[in-house]
């Protein structure tokens, strides 16, 4: 029997997607089979996926010979080199926080920090999923 | 075939010092993690440098990997914290000025009247994503350009089922609103 309550937006979304139990999606789909409303909506839904499908990102360039230059030179500078470099990273910091430059935070949030000994205490915590995930964030303080 | 060779088992033999292994798993995802980071960031160059974070990152983390199956998920949540993070940075996603660098200027010829309709269509299209909240644009670029399932796209951002479920459908929403009155406006 057909169910006469429209169903909400994102039910007839997930019931578009396969992503409802089949219960759910049967329900679903009787109602739209007999319900002119919800096949309009579910046809918007699909011409705004359309649009987005057919505008591939660009091609980016690749990101290995980047990487593996980047590698080389950590493991050229080596680690009493990381140390000095890091030093002059806080000290950057330092001076960064004082005239407000986002640039120098940033630039020891990647490459030394990331590669490099441990100057600061965030670095003794275990390097935990979290703390890799965490985008670069710097505790506040 | 190297192709053949499970993500998992290559950052494995990455961590164990196989540069090779590292080099191929990049290959591998730097197309689907480049994409996300352009559709998040909006900017060529931005997604480039932040992919190239991921990667370091992900070679950084390669000891530590449990494998549970959700590689990709996991190498996504990665790239998602970073563009978020760079979002935030931002303060203000400059989305719209930032792309209109990327599109290629049109060129003279019979079709040059078609070809800049379409870059005109493709930049609005991008300019409206590129106006979505962080997390609705997350979650579509999951589902559109990853064909997530909404239980991968919650692993990866971190959110439940449910959650996905309403921020693909307010996104979804919220285009055919903002294209919908950019249309009327044109």
């Amino acid at each position: 029997m057909t169910d006469h309550r429209h169903p909400a937006g994102p039910d007839l979304m997930a019931w578009r997607d396969d992503e409802l139990p089949p219960p759910a999606a049967q329900a679903i789909a009787d109602h739209v089979a007999a319900c002119a409303a919800c096949r309009a909506e579910v046809q918007a839904l699909d011409q705004a996926r359309g649009l987005l499908a057919g505008d591939p990102a660009p091609p980016l360039a690749p990101a290995w010979p980047r990487i593996a230059a980047s590698r080389a030179r950590d493991d050229r500078l080596g680690r009493p080199f990381a140390w000095a470099a890091a030093a002059a990273c806080a000290a950057g910091l330092a001076a960064g926080l004082l005239v407000g430059s986002p640039a120098a935070d940033r630039r020891c949030g990647r490459g030394i920090l990331a590669h490099g000994p441990a100057p600061v205490a965030r670095q003794q915590q275990r390097v935990h999923a979290g703390d890799v995930l965490d985008g670069g964030r710097r505790p506040k303080g | 075939m190297n192709i053949e060779i499970p993500d998992e088992t290559l950052l494995a033999r990455g961590a164990e010092g196989d540069e090779t292994a590292f080099r191929l798993l990049v290959e591998r995802w730097e197309g689907a993690v480049g994409s996300f980071l352009f559709r998040m960031l909006g900017s060529r160059e931005e997604a480039e440098d932040l992919a190239q974070e991921t990667f370091m990152r992900m070679i950084a983390a390669a000891p530590r990997y449990r494998d549970s199956g959700q590689f990709r998920s996991w190498l996504l949540r990665i790239a998602g914290n970073l563009a978020r993070s760079r979002l935030r940075r931002r303060r203000l996603v400059r989305w719209l000025s930032l792309e209109q660098a990327a599109v290629d200027p049109p060129v003279a010829g019979p079709d040059a009247l078609d070809r800049l309709e379409a870059d005109q269509r493709r930049q609005r299209l991008r300019s409206a994503v590129g106006r979505l909240p962080d997390r609705q644009r997350e979650a579509l670029v999951l589902r559109q350009d990853h064909d997530m399932s909404y239980r991968e796209i919650a692993d990866t951002m971190g959110v439940t089922v449910g959650s996905v479920q309403m921020l693909l459908h307010r996104a979804l929403t919220a285009l055919r609103r903002d294209l919908g009155q950019q249309e009327e406006t044109a």
